[in-house]
């Protein structure tokens, strides 16, 4: 009976000994650093890891911020406000292509790519505009905030629908005043994302639409630090991938529980009641093909924007590979560079 | 094999198997391991050629710089390599390689990535529309392959994991059970095996009774504990009956002892005997009782020791108690070794089923009880006859009374030779009459007794001269004293006629020559001896008559001391010489034998109880006052007797004498003529009166009223008025009847003087 009762608490303190120890392991807190995210739907892997506390529980104090565009934290993150920001493509590629034409070198570097999302981003309108249809924008006036990906966007929105742009005035306007702006018709149309997106169709019910038109963007949403940081935290760069990952598993598989998060915290309530219908894009932790694709073609609207030659870029260079090589080298689809290969 | 040997081997056996089982599973995990690592590899390296593909498309759309096109030939390189290592699949792999180089050529030969100096290249006859929606759809399709990616790493992990939480649960559950078989064996050891062991070792400590009191261990509440509890209560239990029966067994043997012990005191045995075999069981005592030894107990054997009509009335009253049940209680006479003795038989019949399998019964030797029943029916006859002998004694004394009395006064009266001379022969007769009555008082130890203490030794030798005449002169007569100083205190003249009454007998029961001697000595009684011949226990003086005369016969000797019977010719004896001896001996308080042998001789032995006081205090009756007869004539007398004639022949004596006399017949009387006179100087009165009031109630009554009256009491049988004890009261003053006038006289005389 002894030996029987020794055996038992054997088997009971043995699994709990090492559930113990891993835990000492994953609570070993690490420095407190700074991300910079965004009030975006596309962003729902950053809110929910610092929400619902994955970042703690791969030991990282993170302080989250929540800005309006990507563009802003690439700013914060290049004074030094910030170690991590979030952001799409285009910002990070427009400020790469000035240092290099200014013969300068940002030390921004990519860490990932965080989505792939076709139906985040809107151009919307209200029905007194008297737009139905894409050629009904011409010679009407349009707004978003310039310099974000949205000019990137809407360019290629131009391009796929055979408009003529320059007959289109556009007005650079910041998404919080793109209603007030449709209501006092200095706008007739702009060009939105989520949530923005459904805060004016909660304001405006039936008589905000949508323009229709063919959608050839895919959005990225670039995770970005400096080479500063990157050097000085490798350990924390890849438990930031790890909870990115584990944080892009949660959304993918309860987008509606993300949604409702998002909604609660950044005060969207008209989003509860279509927080399992809304699309939130493909959540992901990579560096494939896409991304170069990507840069290639943000490249090319840069070109058609200077209207004059720039110089070749080199991608590779503005990517940090390691990290996500030593978190999840599957995710890793883009050729490494050999001075870069781990 | 035993159950602990059996454990034994099995424990073994179940730790072999839990290292084999450990060690199965692990060589199992690594092997799946392996496998699964393989696997990862593969699909890893198809993730990474699916990137190449897609990375292909991208470079066949768009011209890269010159690091992408290197990084991607770079991957080329490496991917080849990877697929090397698949070398087991060596047709597969070299296809794959072959079309990686066919990618990489292609690309270059059109692009001229191997020329840095070539232009910048688009895809020919593709407008920038085009171009972006072939671009959006290459990036569509990037995302589908990252998608699927994720779902295939995601699938692949959770059958990974799956797979190793079930190899992980199936090692957990295998090593589980086998610990569990593990202490289920070990239990089974600790709980069944030892505890039985304990029992096997505690029966083997009490069968060879090195520990008789060991009992098993119990080490808890379950099946094998309570076998070894129910044990250790079977062990109490039978401890417990061996204690009672070891108690039962001594009890038993006490009882036997005991039983022993009645039948030894009571001289008693039992038997029985089996009708069915006729086995006749006896216990030690029947065989004593009829002096057999060993085991030669057969009931042949006992009843061949019975003669003549003992035996016929034995083998009667066995056959009747066989045959017809009936019971009997019989005392039968044993002669052996010339002795008798006396033998009771018990036998009842016992009955199983209706039918008499057995008879069983007792032989009780019954010899002193039937000797004390023959002495206690002596003495009974002897009392009798002494009862009847006083009542006798006391009409004939009175009768003798009046005879002698009267024939004294007409012998004064009477002149002539011839009539006194009848006179005299009535006188004699008179006398003898006398003599006779006191031997019938004596025998009947009615007589008054004057005891006082004597030296017997010097009373003997005074007494010689007078027994050496009474015996011939051929006869020898020796005495033999071997007790000078010792004393008894007897009345001496009773005790000198009982011993010349001895020494007659003795001389009588010889022809002419012959021995006798007187023999005394001192006797103790011990309290069994002084019980059996009812007397008092000590010292005793013991005074022996013997002779060598011709003896008595055994069965005349028994009645020796009775009244009346003599074995002495017609007139040589009146049959109340022994008795009266008998007599004087028993109110003396002592013990009388005799022994005697046809043909050799007789011994009578009288035994009286040594006195503890000096002569000389015993016999200081202080002085006596003689007085002048002529003085004491004028007193007036007051005689009492219911007796006419006595009472006449009194009054008429004292009246001649001179006495004035006053008569009554009976107390009441003398009590009014005391009443109504004043000058009465003696009361003489008979002690036996009817009428209520016996001579000693009359004396008391009437010195209360006179306490100056002098009292004389006579009579011929006092039974117990005045006598006590066989002797007389202190301050008593009696004649015995019958009396000479002179005698009368002088006892009147003595009295008011």
């Amino acid at each position: 009976m002894r030996y029987s009762r020794s055996a038992f608490w054997l088997m009971l303190l043995l699994p709990a000994a090492i559930v113990l120890l891993s835990g000492f392991d994953r609570h070993s807190v690490k420095p407190g650093l700074k991300l910079a995210g965004v009030e975006y739907l596309g962003d729902l892997p950053t809110l929910l890891a610092d929400k619902t506390g994955i970042f703690r529980r791969h030991g990282l104090e993170m302080a989250v911020s929540y800005g309006e565009s990507g563009k802003d934290n690439l700013e914060k993150l290049k004074r030094g406000e910030v170690d991590y920001a979030l952001m799409a493509a285009t910002p990070f590629l427009v400020d790469k292509l000035l240092a290099q034409q200014q013969g300068e070198d940002s030390d921004t570097v990519v860490l990932a790519n965080m989505l792939h999302a076709t139906e985040l981003n809107h151009i919307v309108t209200l029905k007194h505009s008297g737009i139905e249809q894409v050629n009904d924008l011409e010679g009407k006036t349009i707004g978003f905030p310039l310099g974000t990906n949205t000019e990137y966007l809407w360019w290629l929105y131009c391009q796929t629908n055979g408009i003529y742009c320059k007959s289109i005035e556009v007005v650079d306007i910041p998404p919080s005043m793109i209603g007030e702006a449709l209501n006092n018709h200095r706008i007739d149309a702009a060009i939105i994302w989520q949530p923005w997106t459904a805060r004016l169709g909660a304001e405006h019910g039936s008589a905000l639409s949508l323009v229709p038109g063919k959608n050839l963007y895919a959005g990225k949403w670039l995770l970005v630090t400096t080479r500063q940081t990157l050097n000085q935290y490798p350990d924390i760069t890849r438990d930031l991938l790890k909870a990115y990952s584990e944080a892009v598993n949660e959304v993918n598989q309860y987008p509606g529980k993300a949604v409702k998060i998002f909604a609660d915290l950044h005060g969207h309530p008209y989003l509860l009641g279509q927080a399992d219908e809304l699309h939130t894009g493909l959540a992901e932790v990579s560096l494939d093909w896409g991304l170069v694709s990507e840069f290639n073609q943000i490249f090319q609207w840069y070109q058609h924007r200077r209207s004059q030659a720039v110089n070749e870029i080199s991608p590779l260079s503005w990517i940090s590979f390691a990290p996500i090589n030593d978190v999840n080298p599957l995710a890793l689809g883009i050729p490494m560079p050999e001075e870069s290969s781990p | 094999m035993n159950l602990f040997k059996t454990s034994r081997i099995l424990l073994m056996l179940s730790a072999v198997g839990l290292a084999l089982l450990v060690v199965m599973t692990l060589l199992t995990q690594k092997q799946i391991d392996d496998y699964r690592a393989s696997e990862s590899r593969l699909i890893e390296l198809k993730l990474k050629m699916d990137d190449f593909s897609v990375g292909s498309d991208h470079l066949m759309l768009n011209q890269v710089s010159a690091d992408v096109w290197k990084a991607f030939q770079t991957k080329a390189e490496t991917l080849k390599a990877a697929l090397r290592r698949f070398d087991d699949e060596a047709s597969y792999v070299e296809r794959a390689s072959h079309h990686i180089d066919q990618i990489t050529g292609t690309l270059n030969n059109y692009y001229g990535y191997a020329d840095p100096t070539s232009p910048n290249t688009a895809f020919p006859y593709v407008s920038l529309e085009a171009q972006l929606v072939m671009n959006q759809v290459a990036n569509h399709g990037i995302a589908l392959d990252t998608a699927m990616d994720y779902l295939i790493s995601n699938k692949q992990h959770s059958v990974e994991s799956y797979s190793h939480n079930v190899l992980v649960m199936f090692t957990l559950t295998s090593i589980l059970f086998a610990i569990l078989s593990l202490v289920a064996f070990q239990l089974i050891n600790r709980r069944l095996i030892t505890p039985i062991s304990s029992l096997s070792q505690t029966i083997r400590s009490i069968t060879s009774r090195s520990e008789p009191d060991a009992r098993a261990v119990i080490t808890g509440h379950d099946e094998v504990s309570q076998l070894a509890a129910a044990f250790n209560h079977m062990l109490d239990s039978h401890d417990e009956n061996q204690s009672r029966i070891k108690l039962q067994n001594s009890q038993l043997l006490e009882q036997s002892n005991l039983l022993e012990i009645s039948a030894e005191i009571a001289a008693m045995g039992g038997w029985r005997y089996e009708l069915k075999t006729n086995q006749f069981i006896a216990s030690k005592m029947v065989r004593q009782i009829h002096g057999l030894c060993g085991d030669d107990d057969a009931l042949q054997a006992i009843m061949g020791l019975y003669r003549g009509y003992e035996y016929q009335m034995l083998e009667l009253l066995l056959s009747r108690c066989i045959h017809e049940g009936e019971s009997f209680d019989q005392v039968f006479q044993l002669d052996q070794n010339g002795q008798t003795r006396w033998v009771r038989c018990i036998g009842q019949p016992f009955y199983e089923d209706n039918t008499i399998t057995q008879i069983r019964g007792i032989f009780q030797d019954v010899s002193e009880r039937r000797k004390l029943e023959l002495e206690l029916e002596r003495s009974q006859r002897i009392e009798s006859v002494g009862k009847l002998t006083g009542g006798v004694a006391h009409d004939f004394n009175n009768l003798l009374t009046v005879i002698s009395g009267n024939a004294e006064l007409l012998m004064d009266e009477l002149e002539h030779d011839k009539d006194k001379a009848l006179l005299t022969t009535i006188l004699q007769a008179s006398a003898k009459g006398a003599d006779l009555t006191r031997s019938l008082l004596a025998f009947a130890r009615k007589q008054p007794l004057k005891p006082r203490v004597v030296n017997i030794e010097d009373t003997i030798s005074e007494l010689e001269p007078i027994l050496a005449r009474a015996v011939h002169k051929s006869v020898s007569l020796s005495i033999l004293c071997d007790s000078p100083d010792c004393r008894a205190e007897i009345d001496v003249t009773q005790f000198e006629s009982a011993l010349l009454n001895l020494v007659v007998n003795a001389n009588d029961a010889m022809d002419e020559d012959g021995e006798i001697i007187i023999e005394t000595a001192i006797h103790e009684f011990d309290e069994k001896a002084a019980k059996q011949h009812d007397i008092q226990p000590g010292r005793y003086l013991r005074l022996a008559v013997s002779d060598n005369g011709c003896g008595i016969a055994p069965d005349h000797l028994e009645r020796v001391f009775e009244p009346f019977y003599t074995t002495k010719g017609i007139n040589k004896g009146t049959g109340l010489g022994l008795s009266s001896v008998y007599g004087f001996v028993k109110q003396s308080h002592g013990h009388m034998s005799i022994y005697s042998e046809q043909g050799k001789g007789t011994t009578v032995k009288i035994y009286l109880p040594e006195a503890r006081v000096s002569l000389a205090v015993a016999n200081d009756t202080g002085p006596r006052t003689e007085l002048p007869h002529h003085a004491l004539a004028v007193a007036t007398i007051l005689v009492v007797e219911d007796d006419i004639s006595l009472n006449h022949y009194v009054v008429t004596l004292l009246e001649k004498s001179g006495y004035t006399v006053l008569a009554a017949s009976n107390g009441q009387e003398a009590l009014e003529i005391l009443k109504q006179r004043d000058d009465i100087s003696l009361l003489f009165t008979d002690v036996i009166m009817p009428g209520g009031m016996n001579g000693q109630q009359l004396a008391e009554q009437a010195t209360r009223l006179r306490p100056q009256l002098k009292v004389l009491f006579t009579s011929g049988y006092t039974e117990n008025a005045i006598i006590h004890h066989g002797r007389l009261a202190t301050g008593i003053d009696l004649l015995q009847k019958p009396y000479k006038s002179q005698e009368l006289q002088a006892r009147l005389a003595q009295a008011l003087g």
